[in-house]
């Protein structure tokens, strides 16, 4: 299991104190995942939240008559939380994550971080501001490519 | 000071004939008084006046004889120095050889009659612009050097006058050969030059009494009484930077036409078009040179899009180029006071009332960058271009191809500085430094338009037109002892290629000077110099992270922003970041290194912007007080923080 001094490299657990982050991987295990494996898929139950140790994966959208590679909309990387659905009940996960290569994640069981979350409000706040961040990133970052900034300017 | 009587203007003509001057001077013409060439007195608008309001401007008859008894008509003297269409060159390739041939001008010396003192101001501005800037315009120079000047004071202002707020009038400053000052009974002549003294030695004039010294005083006195406009001058440069955002823009945003008239009697107004025209006989091609007005939309144009889309962006760039940035540019403000522009506008827009509206009801004023005196002027003609040729062409992408040019012996560059790459017929384009060698330069080079589609579809051993290298570098003296991330999109990588290498050639410790370049492009077939991304990261301390907007079928590397790649470590306040590509992605990494609290002189751009002449003339690519040719392309964002990601500029 990872140490606390291990855990504190990564930006999700830095706020928090020794005890709290000690408390979020209680339940949480470490897993090596090949190249090119499904992780998730999407429309099935958003269960546990990922921390990305080593590695990539892609996330991406069923478009029916496109090859899955085309559908790619983002990878995620060392260091980036893969999952934020969990952390809200009943939902599902939007996207499929596959690896790109051999990658190693922290699994955090979603229903038990949700009661932690609900148990210790610090602890919660801190998870949140931290998603928040995450989700902000990526809403700025699909907003640019949706804009197609390099696009020729005939396009 | 001496006293001619009022037929000694013939006298006056007749010695400027004899002299050998072309006289130009003010005469009647369609309902106007205009400057035009003249022979005699006769010539002279005797017994007129100008009756001006705002979007008004009509000729009545005087009571009196006077010859310059007006104030100013639709011309200045711009026409006779800065040219409305000038042939600035011509050029042909033959035999694979690029041939240019500037215009050699040799003007016919001409005497200007009846330089208003506003006038004259303008003169000494456009001077400051084409001649006392970094490149010496030689075609305007040759005509201000075939130049004499008879200044006339004014001792009745005009209903839009306002030069006494401008400090430019109403008696004439310096400048002049001989100064007039029309009475009744009598002219008051003065010299200003060597010139000016002989030519008044041979007049029939007597010494000026002391009542004639201090009737002109009284006279020009109260001239100043009564200027029909006034303009507050007080801090205004800065009032007018930090009100940007006024709801006056779009108040007169709304009212103006963007017929650019303004601009066109404008003495000082110097923003110009540059345009190719090939010969369909196959003789040289004809690059001319033609007023243009920031009120046009293809003046901000650039590749699809226009950086002043509305007519309220197109006045506050004209009114704050006059007022505010002006200053910052040359060491002056860019208007005399004349108020041309309020009698020939044709919905009467004032620009006193609407400075005046601004300074009611103002935001905080903002500091302008000051102004930095030249002290280096370039003598040779600035547009001259010579030959390169092309010896070796790979292609990038499919719209994108490097082309690798061995230019001239004495010709060196700087990471970051760009060249004017000309096809005789086609056009010229401001393309950024890829590369160089010692030998040979590289331009990376994205086909977006007529000029990039012809200049890309060139072979090896083909010649082009190349001109500079012009602009800013990289701050490559910052770079040593600490972290250096560049940031690239799309062709963006193109500017940033020479730092890169060069960075890649040091031996940098990894952990305190590690250079990070992270590219993004729109997918995998955008990608440029693939194999040297690759050899890029053989340099321990050198990092290359990639991403793309879409993915494809084998890439197994990132898909998305910039942005994303940037904030996965946190970036230390002490580096330097080196940015080029589409703004809307350099707005979100500054947004991202600001929030890192990387401070603002740590974080350079690459800017973009139409550019017709490269040496500050033609006015297209000021971004505010900067022009982006010589002041940039490189900024730091401490220096254009104002108004960087601003829509409008």
């Amino acid at each position: 299991m990872l140490t606390n001094q291990q855990l504190k490299k990564y930006s999700f657990f830095k706020p928090l104190t020794d005890e709290r982050a000690e408390a979020i991987i209680a339940s949480a295990k470490t897993t090596n995942i090949p190249a090119d494996t499904e992780v998730l898929r999407e429309g099935q139950q958003a269960d546990n939240l990922y921390l990305v140790l080593e590695g990539r994966l892609s996330l991406a959208m069923y478009v029916p008559g496109r090859p899955p590679e085309k559908s790619i909309v983002s990878t995620i990387s060392r260091g980036e939380l893969l999952g934020w659905s969990a952390l809200l009940p009943g939902r599902m996960w939007q996207a499929t994550a596959r690896t790109l290569k051999p990658t190693r994640l922290l699994v955090i069981n979603g229903a038990e971080l949700r009661a932690l979350c609900d148990r210790d409000h610090e602890t919660g706040y801190s998870v949140m501001k931290h998603v928040l961040a995450v989700v902000g990133q990526r809403l700025t970052e699909s907003r640019l490519q949706l804009l197609d900034m390099f696009a020729h300017p005939d396009d | 000071m001496v006293s001619l009587p009022p037929d000694g203007l013939s006298d006056l003509f007749a010695v400027l004939v004899q002299q050998g001057w072309r006289l130009v001077g003010p005469t009647v013409s369609n309902g106007a008084i205009i400057y035009d060439e003249i022979q005699s007195p006769d010539d002279l608008p005797t017994g007129w006046t100008d009756h001006q309001a705002p979007g008004q401007y009509t000729l009545e008859k005087r009571d009196d004889k006077r010859s310059f008894g007006y104030v100013v008509g639709p011309q200045s003297w711009k026409k006779e120095l800065f040219l409305p269409h000038e042939v600035v060159q011509t050029s042909s390739l033959n035999n694979g050889t690029f041939h240019w041939h500037g215009a050699n001008p040799k003007p016919a010396p001409t005497a200007f009659i009846g330089v208003r003192a506003c006038d004259l101001s303008a003169i000494g501005i456009q001077d400051r612009v084409f001649l006392e800037d970094t490149y010496v315009d030689p075609h305007y120079q040759a005509r201000r050097n075939a130049t004499l000047i008879i200044a006339v004071n004014c001792t009745e202002a005009g209903a839009l006058c306002f030069c006494d707020s401008m400090g430019t009038g109403p008696q004439a400053g310096p400048g002049y050969d001989l100064c007039l000052t029309e009475f009744d009974d009598c002219f008051l002549v003065e010299s200003g030059s060597d010139r000016g003294e002989a030519i008044a030695a041979q007049l029939p004039a007597t010494s000026a009494k002391p009542a004639q010294q201090a009737a002109l005083t009284t006279a020009i006195d109260d001239c100043r009484q009564q200027m029909g406009r006034t303009l507050n001058t007080d801090g205004l440069p800065e009032l007018l930077f930090g009100n940007l955002e006024h709801p006056q823009w779009d108040a007169v945003g709304d009212a103006c036409l963007a017929c650019g008239n303004c601009t066109l009697v404008c003495p000082t107004c110097f923003c110009h078009a540059i345009d190719e025209t090939p010969d369909l006989a196959s003789g040289p091609a004809v690059r001319e040179r033609s007023w243009d007005s920031c009120f046009s939309e293809e003046h901000s144009h650039i590749h699809g899009w226009s950086f002043q889309p509305s007519i309220k962006d197109r006045y506050r760039q004209w009114a704050t180029h006059k007022l505010s940035s002006w200053h910052s540019q040359f060491g002056t403000s860019g208007c005399v006071g004349c108020g041309r522009c309020i009698a020939w506008c044709p919905v009467g827009i004032d620009i006193t009332e609407q400075v005046a509206a601004i300074q009611n009801s103002p935001a905080e004023p903002a500091p302008l960058p000051g102004f930095k005196p030249i002290t280096w002027h370039e003598r040779k003609d600035p547009l001259q271009a010579a030959s390169a040729r092309i010896q070796h062409i790979q292609q990038e992408t499919h719209d994108v191809a490097t082309l690798k040019l061995h230019m001239p012996d004495d010709y060196c560059d700087q990471p970051g500085q760009f060249n004017m790459l000309a096809l005789p017929g086609i056009g010229e384009v401001p393309i950024s430094v890829s590369g160089n060698d010692g030998k040979t330069t590289e331009h990376t080079v994205r086909n977006v338009g007529n000029v990039t589609a012809a200049i890309t579809s060139l072979s090896v051993g083909d010649a082009l037109g190349v001109r500079g290298p012009y602009g800013s570098a990289w701050p490559l003296d910052k770079m040593p002892g600490r972290p250096v991330t560049l940031i690239a999109g799309g062709i963006g990588l193109a500017p940033l290629r020479g730092v890169i290498r060069h960075l890649v050639s040091q031996t940098r410790d990894p952990a305190t000077e590690w250079v990070s370049v992270i590219y993004g492009a729109r997918d995998q077939s955008a990608l440029l110099f693939s194999n040297e991304l690759k050899q890029w990261s053989t340099n321990p301390a050198v990092k290359v992270a990639v991403t793309l907007d879409r993915a494809s079928a084998n890439w197994r590397g990132n898909v998305g922003t910039v942005t994303t790649l940037l904030q996965r470590k946190h970036q230390p306040d002490h580096g330097i970041y080196l940015m080029c590509g589409p703004e809307v992605m350099m707005a979100a990494v500054t947004r991202q290194l600001s929030t890192d609290g990387v401070p603002p002189e740590n974080i350079y751009l690459s800017m973009e912007r139409n550019m017709k002449c490269a040496t500050g003339h033609c006015g297209r690519c000021q971004y505010g007080p900067h022009f982006i040719c010589k002041d940039g392309p490189v900024f730091s964002y401490a220096q254009i923080r104002p108004l960087f990601g601003k829509p409008g500029f």
